[in-house]
C-alpha cells in the first residue's frame, strides 16, 4: 500500500535582527511566529511517530558554527543538528529557548549551508528519500545576489524542494499600515524568484497556521482482511476488507512510582471475596474459582471448556451473501457496530476486479443494498452486514458496515407529534433559519465544517497537553489549553451574526418557556382531600415501607429516626399517603394510624395537624361509604390527640407509649365523631 | 486494561453522578378464575396461553435485561397469600425479583400439564376476587419492590370482560384504586382472551384512568402468536439515556430526551465463583513496589506515555483533568443536505432524540416544525453533542424522522467521524464495464432479492449460548437446537439462479480461473520482492546449515519468523519476543556481533 515517503527536511530558521519586526496586529514578531510554527511541525512528527530525518540551522545568530565558515564568509550561521535526526523533544526544547540575536547574516549563504548540510549528511542514502528545505525569514536584510542562479541549479540538480514560511508577498505593507523597507522588498522579490525557479512553495503564516494547527496520530498501515466472497455456489469471488473509519485506540499510560527511579510498578490480580463474619474482604486462591453464568438470578457454573465445545460453530471465514433489498430498508440509523469498511478485490486479480465492479453497478442501478453474513476467522462470532455499493467517477467499491440482529434493536412507542400544528408563519420562520444557516458548499462558499477537516477536539487537546508537560515537566497544566479547543465547539459566530433576524423572528413566535428545575419526581402521590401538592420527602420511604409491611418492628425504626428531627410539614405530606393505603385497603388501618399518630405526637408541637387529618378521614369514609373503618378507628382510640399530653414524648418502648395515650385521648371522639356518623 | 486511562469509557461516566436507572418491574396479574383452565375446541387452555407468554417475557428478560424484576400473581383463586391480612382470592406466584431457574421450572411444569400442575388443588378457584385488592396488591407489591426502579407495569390477563357485573359499589372501588395506579405512575396493560372480548364493558375504562385518554384494550384473541406480539409490545417502554438541551442560539432551547435504539446486545461476561463458598468472587489488581515489595497507592504512582524518546509524566490527578469539560448538550452549527450523509462515514451507533416539555415549556412544537422542514427541505442539522458531563464531544448529524408503522417521528443521531478517524483508502481506478455484464449481474440480483427487517435474524451466537445456559439450568437433557436465519443454503440459490448462474461464469471467468485457488493461492515474501528472491536464491533452504549460512551471509533478517523458529527451538533457544529478538539471539548462538 502507497504510504508517504520518507523526507529529509533542513529546517532553517533566522534568528536575526530583522525578524523582531511585527508580522501581525496582534503584536506578534517574525520570530515568534515562525518558532511557533517551527514548533508546531517538529512536535506534529513527533506525535505522528514520523521517520523524517530532520536536522536545523540557525542563521543570524550570534556565533558561527558551521563548515563552511571563513573568516568573512557564511557568518553568523550555526548548524544546530549535528547530525540528521528523527524529531525529538531535545530539539523542541532548544528552539523553545531560542531567542532573537542583534545579528544579522546573509539568507543567501544559509541556503548554502543547508544545501551542503544535505548533501553531506545524506550521502549513500536510498532514493526512496525525499529532500526538503524549509525556511523561515521575512527576508529584511541585505544580501549579496551574485549566487542567486548557482543556488537555483543546486535546489534543482539535487531536486530538493524549497518552502519558505512567513513572508506575505502579497502586500506591500508590513506589520499592515507600514510599508516594507527596500531591502525587504528586494529580499522577497529575490527569494520569491528562486521559489518560482525552483518549483518550491511560498506560504505565509495565514496560510501556513490552518495546516499545521492538528496533530496526528502514528499513520497506520492500511491491513486487508482477505476472504472468498460467496454469492451462489459458483459465484464467489477473492476480497479484500480494510477499515475506511474507526475510533483510534486509547492511548497507552505506563506506570512508574514516584521518586524511585529503581523500581517497576507490578500489578498482581486475585480473586476477593466479601466474608459475612469477619465483615472484610477475603483473598481466594485462583484454583478454587471457578466460572459461571447467571441465569436470571440463578448461577450456572460454566467452565471455559463448556464454552468452547458447546459454543455455536459458524463455520469457515468469509463473506456470505444473503440477498440484496431496496436501499430505503436499511436507513443509515439501523447501522451498528464500530465502523465502516471498504470492500476491494486483491490488486493482481483482474476478474475478480471486474465481477466485484460489476456487481455494484448492478446494485446501484437497481437501487439497492446487499446484505451479508461475515465471519471473520474459521468458527469465530456471526456478524451481519450491508454492502452499500459506491460509484464515483473514479472508481467503483463497496462499503461495508455491520446491521443489528434482532436483539440489538430496541424500539419504544412514542406519542405521536402528529397533533402539532405550526402556523404558517411558523413553518416559514423555520425555513428562513434553515436557509440561512446552509452549511453547504455553494458556487461562492465552500463548504462549512468539512469533517475530512475537523480532528477529535480532546485528542487534540491531550497533544496539546503533551507537548507542554515535555517542555515544562513541572509546570502546572494551564487552562488555555482546553480553553483553545471550546471556541470551536460553538456554531460559527460570524454565520450567527448574518442570521440575527432569522433566529429573533424564531425567538418572538415560538414560545419557549423553561419551567422552574422540579425536585424530584414523587415516588408517592396523595388523592382526596388534602390538595397540598409538594414533593415527597425520603422519610416517606422509609414510611412507606413500615405500612407496607404493617410491621411493628419497621415502624420503630421508622419513629426512631424521624425522633431526631422532622419539620412537621413533612408529616403533613406523610399523612397524605397514608390516605392513600387507608381508603380501603386490606392492611389493617389501625396499624397504620398507630404509627402515624405516635409520629405526630414526638414531632408535633401543634397536634391538629393529626387532628385535623383525622377530621378529615371521617369526612371522608363518610362520604364513601365505608364507615366500618372509621368504627375501627374509634374503637381503638386512634383518634385526635389530646392536646395537652401532645408534647410529650413517648419512651422507646411502644407498650408504654400506648397506655399512656391511647386511653387518655379517648375522651375526644364525641367532638369528632358525635352523631354525624351514621 | 484498568492501568491505562481510557477516556470516555463506563468507569468515568459512572464517576459524574449520572447514572440513569433503566431498571423496570412488570407484574403479570392472571386471572384465574375457573373459566381460564376450560378446555377450548382447539384443546389449548387460556391459562397455559398466558404462562406461555409469561414464561417468553421471563426468557426474554434473563437474556437481554437481566436486572429487571418481574413477577406473577394469581387473582380469582379460592386460596390467598399466608396472612390474615393479605387480600383474599390472591396468590402472589412470584415476588417481585430477577427472573431464576426454579420459576421458569414451575412455568414449564404447569404449562406442559393438562391440569397445571394441579392449579385446581393447590390454589383452588373463585370468582368472588375484588379488582380492587388486587389493584391495591400489586401496587404495594411494586412499591416494596427492593430496589429503584424507573418503570413500573402490570400486565392483566383476563377472558372475562365484564367481571364486576355492574355492580357499581366495586366499580367505584376498582376505578378509586385504578387511580391510584396511575398517581403511582404505574402502566396498565390488559390483554384480552377470547374474540368476543369487549373492551367497552369495563376494561377500556380502567385503561384510560390509568393510562391515559387513548388507551383501549387490544382486540381479543386466543392464538399464541398474537398473545406473545401483544404481550411483547407492550414490554418495552421508553428508556431515555439522557436529557439533553438542544441550543439552536440566541438563547434559543428545546429540550430533548435521548434513546438509544440499536446497541449490540452481548452474551454477558462470565462471573467467577468461589468453589468452596459457592459465593460470586471479585477481581483485584494490587500494585507493588518491585524493589521494596510495599504496597502502592494511587498517590505514589506516576503515569507516563513515551513519545520522540522521551517519557512524558502526568501525575494521575493531572490524567484527571484530560477532558475538556464541555457542557453537556446539542449545539446546532447549521443545516447540511442529507445527500451529504454517506455509509462509508458510518462509525458509532446511532442515537434518537425526542422532544420533551418537562423543563422547557414549547419544546415540541419548535422541534415538530424544525423536524417537518428539514424532511421538507431534505436536510439535516449539523451539531456537536455532548451526551454526558465529562464525554469526548461528537460531531453528528440530526436526521429528521418521519412518523412510520413501528419508527416515532423524531431525529436520529448520527454520529460523524473526525478526520482523524478516517483512513486513507487507495481505491482503484474503474475498469471498463460492457452494460451486458451489469445487466446480467442485475438479474442474478433480481433472483436473490428480499425485504429485510432486522427482526427476521436472530444472533445465532447468543442463541446458542442461552439454548446451553437454558439446558443446565434448568436440567434439560440436552439444549434446544436454534436454527440460524443468516445461513443461505447456496445450492438451492444456484437452483434458482438456473442457467444465469453458467452464463455469469462464462462471461467472467476465463477458463484457467478459479475464485477459490485464486484466494488459497499463498502470497509469499518473494511474490511481492523479486529482488529479495534474487539475493536469497545463492542459498539452499534444503541446506541443514541453511539458516546459519543466511545468517553469516548477512542476510539474516530476510529470514522468515517460522524459519527461525524451527531453527531456534533446534537449538533449544526460547522463541519468545519479536522477529529482532529471534534475530539477536540467533546472532548470539552463532557468535556474529549484530549490526
Amino acid at each position: 500500500m502507497s504510504r508517504k515517503p520518507r523526507e529529509v527536511i533542513v529546517f532553517l530558521l533566522d534568528v536575526g535582527k530583522n525578524m523582531q519586526q511585527l508580522c501581525n496586529n496582534a503584536g506578534e514578531t517574525f520570530f515568534q511566529s515562525s518558532k511557533e510554527c517551527l514548533s508546531q511541525i517538529i512536535q506534529r512528527k513527533i506525535f505522528s511517530v514520523s521517520r523524517d530525518e530532520l536536522g536545523f540551522i540557525i542563521f543570524g545568530s550570534e556565533k558561527t558554527e558551521n563548515p563552511l565558515a571563513s573568516k568573512d564568509e557564511y557568518r553568523n550561521i550555526t548548524v544546530v543538528t549535528e547530525n540528521l535526526q528523527l524529531a525529538n523533544w531535545d530539539l523542541m526544547k532548544y528552539i523553545h529557548e531560542l531567542d532573537c540575536s542583534e545579528f544579522y547574516a546573509d539568507w543567501l549563504d544559509a541556503i548554502v549551508v543547508a544545501m551542503d548540510f544535505m548533501k553531506v549528511k545524506t550521502a549513500g542514502f536510498h532514493s526512496i528519500f525525499h529532500f526538503k528545505i524549509v525556511m523561515f525569514s521575512n527576508f529584511a536584510c541585505p544580501v549579496f545576489d551574485s549566487q542567486v542562479d548557482v543556488i537555483i541549479e543546486g535546489l534543482k540538480s539535487s531536486n530538493i524542494s524549497f518552502v519558505v514560511i512567513g513572508p506575505d508577498i502579497l502586500t506591500l505593507e508590513c506589520p499592515p499600515g507600514t510599508i516594507k523597507s527596500e531591502d525587504q522588498q528586494a529580499g522577497e522579490n529575490l527569494v520569491s524568484k528562486i521559489v518560482r525557479r525552483a518549483d518550491g512553495v511560498i506560504c505565509s503564516f495565514e496560510e501556513a497556521f490552518p495546516e499545521l494547527m492538528y496533530f496526528q496520530r502514528k499513520n497506520v498501515k492500511p491491513t486487508p482482511w482477505n476472504a472468498l466472497f460467496t454469492i451462489s455456489e459458483k459465484i464467489k469471488i477473492p476480497i479484500q476488507m480494510f477499515k475506511k473509519v474507526t475510533e483510534p485506540p486509547y492511548r497507552k499510560w505506563c506506570s512508574k512510582v514516584i521518586d524511585d527511579e529503581d523500581a517497576a510498578v507490578i500489578k498482581e490480580k486475585a480473586y476477593v471475596r466479601f466474608d459475612q463474619e469477619r465483615e472484610t474482604m477475603v483473598e481466594v486462591s485462583k484454583y478454587d474459582v471457578i466460572s459461571a453464568y447467571q441465569f436470571g438470578s440463578t448461577v450456572v457454573p460454566y467452565s471455559n471448556i463448556d464454552k468452547e465445545s458447546m459454543r455455536y460453530s459458524t463455520g469457515a471465514k468469509g463473506l456470505f451473501f444473503i440477498g440484496c433489498t431496496r436501499r430505503h430498508k436499511i436507513p443509515l440509523h439501523l447501522l451498528i457496530g464500530k465502523g465502516s469498511y471498504v470492500v476491494l478485490t486483491r490488486p493482481d486479480d483482474n476478474v475478480a476486479k471486474e465481477v466485484l465492479e460489476a456487481f455494484v453497478q448492478a446494485l446501484f442501478e437497481r437501487n439497492c443494498v446487499g446484505v451479508a453474513r461475515r465471519i471473520y476467522s474459521n468458527n469465530s462470532t456471526t456478524t451481519m452486514g450491508a454492502l452499500f455499493p459506491v460509484v464515483t467517477e473514479e472508481s467503483r467499491y463497496l462499503v461495508y458496515a455491520q446491521l443489528p440482529f434482532a436483539e440489538d434493536e430496541h424500539l419504544y412507542k412514542f406519542p405521536s407529534l402528529a397533533d402539532m400544528k405550526p402556523t404558517d408563519e411558523q413553518n416559514e420562520a423555520v425555513d428562513d433559519l434553515i436557509d440561512s444557516m446552509d452549511l453547504d458548499a455553494s458556487d461562492t462558499e465552500p463548504e462549512k465544517y468539512d469533517i475530512t477537516k475537523i480532528y477529535d477536539h480532546n485528542e487534540q487537546y491531550v497533544f496539546r497537553c503533551l507537548g507542554y508537560k515535555a517542555l515544562c515537566p513541572d509546570a502546572v497544566l494551564p487552562d488555555e489549553l482546553a480553553e483553545k479547543g471550546l471556541n470551536l465547539l460553538k456554531a460559527d459566530p460570524i454565520m450567527l451574526e448574518v442570521c440575527q433576524s432569522q433566529l429573533e423572528r424564531i425567538k418572538n413566535i415560538f414560545p419557549l418557556e423553561e419551567v422552574p428545575e422540579k425536585p424530584k419526581r414523587k415516588a408517592f402521590r396523595k388523592r382526596g382531600f388534602d390538595e397540598n401538592d409538594d414533593d415527597v420527602p425520603v422519610s416517606t420511604s422509609l414510611f412507606k415501607t413500615s405500612i407496607a409491611t404493617s410491621s411493628v418492628d419497621s415502624s420503630q425504626d421508622l419513629i426512631s429516626s424521624l425522633r431526631q428531627n422532622i419539620p412537621v410539614d413533612e408529616i403533613q405530606k406523610i399523612e397524605s399517603d397514608i390516605n392513600y393505603i387507608v381508603g380501603g385497603s386490606s392492611v389493617d388501618p389501625s396499624k397504620i394510624l398507630t404509627i402515624l399518630r405516635d409520629l405526630c405526637r414526638i414531632c408535633s408541637n401543634i397536634p391538629n395537624v393529626y387532628n385535623q387529618w383525622v377530621k378529615n378521614l371521617k369526612d371522608h369514609f363518610h362520604q364513601s361509604n365505608n364507615s366500618q373503618i372509621w368504627e375501627k378507628i374509634v374503637e381503638e382510640n386512634l383518634n385526635s390527640i389530646d392536646e395537652h399530653k401532645a408534647p410529650e414524648i413517648p419512651n422507646n418502648e411502644d407498650d408504654d407509649a400506648d397506655s399512656q395515650y391511647g386511653t387518655q385521648t379517648s375522651g375526644c371522639i364525641d367532638d369528632l365523631v358525635g352523631t354525624e356518623i351514621m | 486494561m484498568d492501568d491505562g486511562l481510557n477516556f470516555d469509557v463506563e468507569e468515568t461516566e459512572q464517576q459524574s453522578n449520572e447514572i440513569w436507572n433503566t431498571r423496570e418491574i412488570t407484574v403479570f396479574l392472571l386471572d384465574s378464575t375457573s373459566k381460564m383452565f376450560e378446555k377450548r375446541s382447539d384443546d389449548t387452555i387460556f391459562f397455559q396461553l398466558c404462562l406461555r407468554c409469561c414464561k417468553s417475557v421471563f426468557m426474554n428478560k434473563i437474556i437481554g435485561s437481566s436486572s429487571d424484576l418481574l413477577s406473577i400473581v394469581f387473582f380469582g383463586t379460592k386460596e390467598h397469600d399466608p396472612g390474615d391480612q393479605n387480600p383474599k382470592n390472591i396468590v402472589t406466584f412470584f415476588e417481585p425479583q430477577q427472573p431464576n431457574a426454579s420459576v421458569i421450572k414451575d412455568l414449564n411444569k404447569m404449562i406442559n400439564s393438562d391440569t397445571c400442575d394441579d392449579f385446581s388443588t393447590k390454589y383452588g378457584h373463585s370468582d368472588d376476587y375484588s379488582l380492587a385488592d388486587l389493584f391495591w396488591h400489586v401496587s404495594s407489591l411494586i412499591s416494596k419492590s427492593p430496589v429503584k426502579v424507573a418503570v413500573r407495569k402490570i400486565i392483566l390477563f383476563t377472558c372475562n370482560d365484564n367481571p364486576l357485573h355492574n355492580d357499581t359499589m366495586k366499580s367505584y372501588q376498582a376505578r378509586k384504586k385504578a387511580e391510584d395506579i396511575h398517581n403511582l405512575q404505574i402502566e396498565l396493560d390488559v390483554i384480552p382472551l377470547g374474540e368476543h372480548f369487549n373492551g367497552d364493558l369495563f376494561f377500556n375504562e380502567i385503561m384510560q384512568i390509568v393510562n391515559g385518554p387513548n388507551s383501549t384494550v387490544p382486540k381479543g384473541t386466543s392464538k399464541i402468536e398474537e398473545l406473545l406480539e401483544q404481550t411483547f409490545r407492550r414490554d418495552s417502554k421508553k428508556r431515555s439515556i439522557a436529557n439533553l438541551t438542544l441550543n439552536i442560539g440566541n438563547d434559543i432551547r428545546i429540550n430533548v430526551n435521548m434513546f438509544n435504539f440499536y446497541r449490540p446486545l452481548r452474551i454477558p461476561s462470565i462471573m467467577k465463583l468461589d468453589n468452596k463458598m459457592n459465593e460470586q468472587v471479585k477481581n483485584t489488581a494490587q500494585t507493588y513496589n518491585s524493589e521494596t515489595g510495599e504496597r502502592l497507592l494511587k498517590t505514589d504512582v506516576i503515569k507516563y506515555y513515551e513519545t520522540g524518546d522521551k517519557q512524558i509524566m502526568f501525575t494521575v490527578q493531572e490524567l484527571e483533568r484530560f477532558h475538556m469539560n464541555v457542557a453537556k448538550g446539542i449545539e446546532l452549527l447549521g443545516f447540511k443536505s442529507l445527500s451529504e450523509l454517506s455509509p462509508e462515514n458510518y462509525f458509532k451507533p446511532s442515537s434518537f432524540i425526542f422532544p420533551s416539555e418537562d423543563k422547557i415549556k414549547g419544546s415540541s412544537l419548535l422541534f415538530t416544525t424544525l423536524l417537518r422542514r428539514c424532511l421538507e427541505k431534505q436536510k439535516f442539522m449539523l451539531c456537536y453533542i455532548v451526551s454526558r458531563v465529562k464525554s469526548k464531544p461528537w460531531l453528528a448529524a440530526l436526521v429528521p424522522q418521519e412518523e412510520e408503522n413501528n419508527m416515532p417521528a423524531g431525529f436520529h443521531i448520527l454520529y460523524l467521524p473526525y478526520a482523524d478517524y478516517i483512513r486513507e483508502i487507495p481505491y482503484p481506478p474503474q475498469s471498463e464495464l460492457t452494460p451486458e455484464k451489469v445487466d446480467l449481474f442485475k438479474k442474478i440480483l433480481k433472483k436473490i432479492s428480499f425485504q429485510y427487517s432486522p427482526s427476521v435474524f436472530e444472533n445465532p451466537d447468543i442463541q446458542k449460548h442461552w439454548a446451553n445456559i437454558e439446558a443446565l439450568a434448568l436440567n434439560y437433557t440436552e439444549p434446544r437446537s436454534i436454527t440460524d436465519e443468516t445461513l443461505r443454503d447456496y445450492s438451492q440459490i444456484s437452483e434458482r439462479l438456473g442457467g444465469l448462474e453458467d452464463e455469469f461464469v462464462d462471461t467472467f471467468f476465463p477458463t484457467t480461473y478459479n475464485p477459490e485457488f485464486e484466494f488459497e493461492k499463498k502470497r509469499t515474501f518473494s511474490d511481492y520482492s523479486a529482488s529479495n528472491k534474487w539475493k536469497l536464491a545463492k542459498f539452499d533452504p534444503e541446506d541443514p546449515d541453511y539458516v546459519e549460512k543466511v545468517a553469516r551471509g548477512g542476510q539474516a533478517d530476510k529470514l522468515t519468523v517460522p524459519i527461525l523458529k524451527e531453527y531456534l527451538l533446534k537449538h533449544n533457544i526460547n522463541v519468545k519476543g519479536k522477529k529482532q529478538d529471534l534475530l539477536d539471539r540467533l546472532f548470539e548462538s552463532l557468535g556474529i556481533k549484530s549490526s
